[in-house]
């Protein structure tokens, strides 16, 4: 391709400069707080580098969620891990199985399930507070993991059914004839060929579901009511909140540790996070 | 069974789902909005009230702060939630830059981070003695440090800036990927023959990603309506109810400690956003369906 002429080498080049900053400077100065001892946190406020770098109050950081929050980090994680896993599990269980009846059977109500598929699309997860709620009281199964992973179903399997009709659609027909003629049920099929040669496509759904799931707050805020059972965004949403103050220090170390994990995945499925994104949004 | 039948019994726990998480919810909502109730007591439905719920959601100043902050808010969303996206996706593919993917990562990790986490480190920045302001004051606009969040004018703009800047890549990489489809090799050929760059983003680029941008639009609108934890760490929707958004109002309104614990009129609030988000939502597939080149 031609060269760029200089006018739009300085404009692109000022253009992405700026929006990195704009974008990254803050989390790189929390980040720079977090090394801070608590008497440098004002000194040379402005800068990112700290006069002398220090962990511990990410050590302290620890012992204080778990003094002034009732729960640690390590069961904060715990929560969210549990509640994540156990949701994706569901999701690539039950939508594969959805995605299969919608692109191999032509049975009556198809197109009614395709447009409720296509209503629940991002549903907002203040709706469904009160009734279930309500239906969780009457069946006494408030504070529990089960509580939050049932209804994230409802954020992950539909958009994941999309992705998967469109992959079993592709897959040609000859392997399904190939598959018959072997004697092969419908469900063997599924369960031998389709599935198997789907896998990148379970995988895009996995990565698109993750974060939604992990970062979901308002379910989570109402049905795990328990300190032990908080997940990570509800329970350090209440940090620095109400009668105590949290130090500078400590709190940038806090929001580190929320942050960091999430960076080290990215980093580790950057390709998928960004293939996901593009499917959930384009298809979903 | 007729052979195409058994369709059903794979969607079977789809449908489940769908019942109790969405069926359900929706038609409960609904009835809910006609009794009062106030969460604790035995009797759900003992107190029929009709359309007095909706009717005190009318007159309550607070229920029209919060739909017209959810009006701003979702406004300038769609406004910037597209520009800033596209505008970044034409610079990095036309740029030639050598850390293209690089660049992309770092525009696009912001999207990851727990909206509550951010939302936090936006109150800490904000704050009187935090980065903001200390910029401010060594720039010498001391007059412009304010208390960011603790007046009724800023909050709900702030809102939806941070929003914004957490958003920005995920739209970014949605256009990137529209981009993709576009054959550089054309575009060279049109600026030998005379073509100006922005004519060829005119003429080749707008054409390929106008569906796009129409499904990204449609995406930030219908997300918009979902928008909670942000306001809930940053203002809890005030001062004074003055950055409430329609989900933080409905949460004010039945779990809220400090709320009048009114289910009812919450349930309205819910009634009101899920008929909004499930038209959108039809719309934005159908749309999905006709481009079928997406």
């Amino acid at each position: 391709m031609k060269k760029l002429s200089l006018g739009a080498y300085i404009f692109t080049r000022t253009t992405i400069f700026v929006a990195l900053i704009v974008l990254l400077l803050p989390l790189l100065w929390i980040f720079s707080l977090s090394l801070r001892l608590p008497d440098e946190v004002f000194e040379s406020y402005l800068f990112l580098i700290p006069k002398h770098l220090t962990f511990q109050n990410y050590i302290i950081a620890f012992k204080y969620t778990k003094d002034y929050l009732n729960i640690g980090f390590p069961k904060m994680y715990l929560n969210s891990f549990i509640v994540t896993i156990a949701t994706i599990i569901l999701t690539v269980i039950i939508a594969p199985l959805g995605a299969f009846a919608l692109s191999n059977y032509q049975f009556r109500g198809r197109n009614f399930i395709y447009t409720v598929i296509l209503a629940t699309f991002m549903l907002p997860a203040q709706v469904l507070l009160i009734p279930l709620f309500i239906m969780y009281k009457k069946l006494h199964i408030l504070n529990t993991y089960l509580t939050v992973i049932l209804p994230y179903t409802i954020f992950t399997v539909p958009i994941s059914m999309l992705i998967l009709r469109g992959f079993f659609n592709g897959i040609p027909r000859e392997l399904k004839e190939v598959a018959k003629i072997d004697g092969a049920s419908d469900f063997i099929y599924f369960l031998k060929i389709a599935i198997p040669i789907s896998k990148p496509a379970i995988a895009t759904c996995i990565i698109w579901s993750f974060p939604i799931i992990w970062n979901e707050f308002s379910m989570a805020l109402v049905f795990l009511g328990k300190d032990q059972l908080k997940t990570l965004p509800v329970a350090i949403a209440t940090i620095g909140g109400g009668q105590y103050i949290v130090p500078y220090n400590i709190f940038a170390a806090s929001m580190m540790i929320c942050i960091i994990p999430i960076l080290i995945i990215f980093l580790a499925f950057q390709k998928w996070f960004i293939k996901g994104t593009t499917a959930g949004a384009l298809k979903g | 069974m007729r052979r195409e039948n058994i369709g059903y019994i794979y969607l079977l726990p789809f449908i489940c789902i769908l019942v109790f998480f969405f069926a359900y919810p929706s038609i409960f909502n609904f009835i809910m909005s006609l009794y009062d109730w106030d969460g604790f007591s035995k009797k759900i439905f003992a107190n029929y009230v009709g359309l007095k719920n909706y009717i005190r959601l009318s007159r309550d100043g607070y229920f029209w702060i919060a739909l017209r902050n959810t009006a701003y808010f979702e406004l300038t969303c769609c406004v910037f939630q597209v520009f800033f996206p596209l505008f970044f996706a034409l610079v990095l593919f036309f740029g030639q830059f050598k850390y293209e993917n690089t660049i992309k990562a770092l525009i696009y990790f912001p999207a990851l981070i727990s909206p509550v986490v951010v939302g936090l480190v936006w109150r800490y920045l904000l704050s009187l003695d935090g980065l903001v302001n200390a910029m401010l004051r060594s720039i010498g606009l001391d007059f412009l440090a304010i208390e960011w969040l603790g007046n009724i004018y800023t909050p709900i703009w702030i809102i939806a800036f941070i929003n914004i800047w957490q958003f920005t890549g995920y739209g970014m990489v949605i256009f990137l990927a529209g981009l993709s489809s576009i054959n550089k090799e054309i575009i060279e050929a049109a600026t030998v023959d005379g073509a100006s760059l922005f004519q060829c983003i005119l003429k080749i680029v707008v054409p390929v990603l106008r569906p796009i941008i129409i499904l990204d639009l449609l995406l930030v609108f219908i997300t918009g309506f979902r928008v909670f934890d942000i306001v809930f760490v940053l203002t809890r929707g005030g001062p004074v109810h003055h950055s409430e958004l329609l989900t933080t109002l409905m949460y004010y309104y039945s779990f809220d400690s400090f709320g009048p614990n009114k289910m009812g009129v919450a349930a309205g609030i819910s009634v009101f956003l899920l008929l909004i988000v499930i038209v959108f939502s039809v719309i934005r597939g159908n749309f999905i369906k006709r481009e079928t080149t997406l």
